[in-house]
């Protein structure tokens, strides 16, 4: 099952008030496209709102790029601010919510920064010690890891997926952690099918050479 | 190390719990996303690049720019009409005449005007006709002009010195200068400097012109350098 929080997500979920209620409990219960026409007419409050009902969800777009939580923290105040000067060009039509909107534009700024920052991955001239090669054996088997091991695991993936690029890592995770479907990722990236297909089959194939590597 | 054959699918089962060992949980998610200052950031970021204040700011920079750029061109066809002109240089509607100083304009002459100039010159006199003159009879003396001509003395060619340096071992040269002889002679720089004269004597051999005073015993009174 998907994940993803908010690409299809529904409108008609949230709370609907009409127009004559008043009162900030119940501003806090106006659907998206309310939100964003108060912004629009320049409320400040409106803003917030969408700020606080969207961020954890940016950040977890986020998150899959990046792992420092500065990095993440500059991709959410990034993307809210390139939102809020491009509100004006939301339409909300059909399935394309606010959410996945601000989940598409939190994406690009992602790969914008990867961009900029041209990071290429790093040599591969570090061994890996005998207990590593065994922790990383164990993960082939379906033996369940306690507290300690997963620790180790954690420390032993961050030391080899530096060698993977954070778009190729980024991939592998919604289709492998989150259990994204290709349809889906395509959405949320803006990309074709085909293209997320190859893109996954690429990064599938530089994750087997990293690991061939050092086995 | 010894290297372990595992399959594609065993690499793809390892490195998807890799990628999800490695991923952030959500209570580190909602750690990052409930920064108190989040929001803050992105209204800072929002403060400083609105679109619409950094078309404003643009259009003033190329209207400064452009502007400016005119003004440039119009000072450098100012002074370049300025230094051009020379003479004439046009302030407003008044025009000025400004004359150029006759000294820096050359003067040329032809073959043609050489005659009127030797003629226009004064011809050579001779002495004695001079002394008659009633120019020269009548001439007083002008301590003004004597300094003048003592100035200008010094701008004219070395001359040998007229005075006679009288010589340690001789007595007082003026004594016996009526019965006394010149002798042009050539000594050397050491020489002089053995006779008690102050000169440098780094090329002690180069020889010096002097006339030398010697009296009619034949000793020599005093020496004259040229």
């Amino acid at each position: 099952m998907s994940t993803f929080p908010t690409a299809f997500e529904d409108d008609t979920l949230i709370a609907r008030v009409e127009p004559d209620t008043q009162g900030p409990h119940f501003r806090a219960e106006l659907t998206d496209r309310q939100l964003v026409n108060e912004v629009l007419a320049g409320s400040d409050d409106a803003f917030e709102q969408i700020f606080d009902r969207y961020k954890r969800s940016v950040a977890h777009v986020a998150a899959r790029y990046f792992r420092r939580p500065e990095q993440i923290e500059e991709i959410i105040q990034i993307s809210f601010a390139k939102a809020f000067t491009e509100l004006t060009n939301f339409r909300g039509q059909h399935e394309a919510s606010l959410g996945s909107w601000l989940c598409r534009i939190a994406a690009n700024a992602c790969l914008d920064t990867i961009r900029v920052q041209k990071r290429k991955p790093e040599r591969l001239d570090c061994d890996l010690t005998a207990n590593e090669t065994e922790t990383l054996l164990d993960l082939a088997s379906s033996r369940e890891q306690d507290a300690e091991q997963k620790l180790a695991v954690r420390d032993l993936s961050e030391k080899l997926l530096k060698n993977l690029p954070e778009d190729d890592r980024a991939i592998l995770q919604m289709l492998y952690v989150e259990d994204m479907s290709v349809a889906d990722i395509a959405i949320l990236l803006g990309w074709s099918r085909s293209k997320v297909k190859i893109r996954a089959w690429r990064a599938r194939n530089s994750l087997r050479k990293i690991l061939k590597h050092y086995m | 190390m010894d290297r372990h054959e595992i399959n594609p699918g065993e690499l793809d089962k390892i490195g998807s719990k890799l990628i999800a060992s490695s991923a952030l949980s959500e209570s580190e998610i909602d750690c990052v996303a409930g920064s108190p200052f989040l929001y803050a950031g992105v209204k800072a970021r929002i403060g400083s690049g609105v679109p619409q204040r950094r078309r404003v700011f643009g259009f003033g920079r190329r209207f400064a720019l452009g502007f400016g750029s005119v003004l440039v061109v119009v000072g450098i066809a100012a002074v370049g009409l300025f230094l051009r002109g020379g003479g004439d240089v046009t302030i407003a509607d008044q025009e000025v005449h400004v004359p150029i100083p006759l000294k820096n304009k050359p003067v040329t002459y032809s073959k043609s005007d050489a005659g009127d100039i030797a003629s226009s010159l004064p011809g050579p006199v001779l002495a004695t006709e001079r002394r008659s003159s009633p120019q020269y009879q009548n001439a007083s003396y002008n301590k003004a002009d004597d300094r003048s001509r003592a100035t200008r003395k010094t701008v004219r060619p070395v001359q040998p010195d007229l005075e006679f340096y009288p010589l340690s071992y001789a007595g007082d040269p003026k004594e016996n200068v009526s019965g006394g002889r010149v002798l042009q002679i050539e000594l050397s720089r050491s020489s002089l400097f053995a006779m008690g004269f102050n000169i440098p004597i780094e090329d002690g051999a180069e020889l010096v012109k002097a006339d030398l005073l010697v009296g009619p015993d034949g000793v020599a009174r005093g020496i004259r350098l040229h």
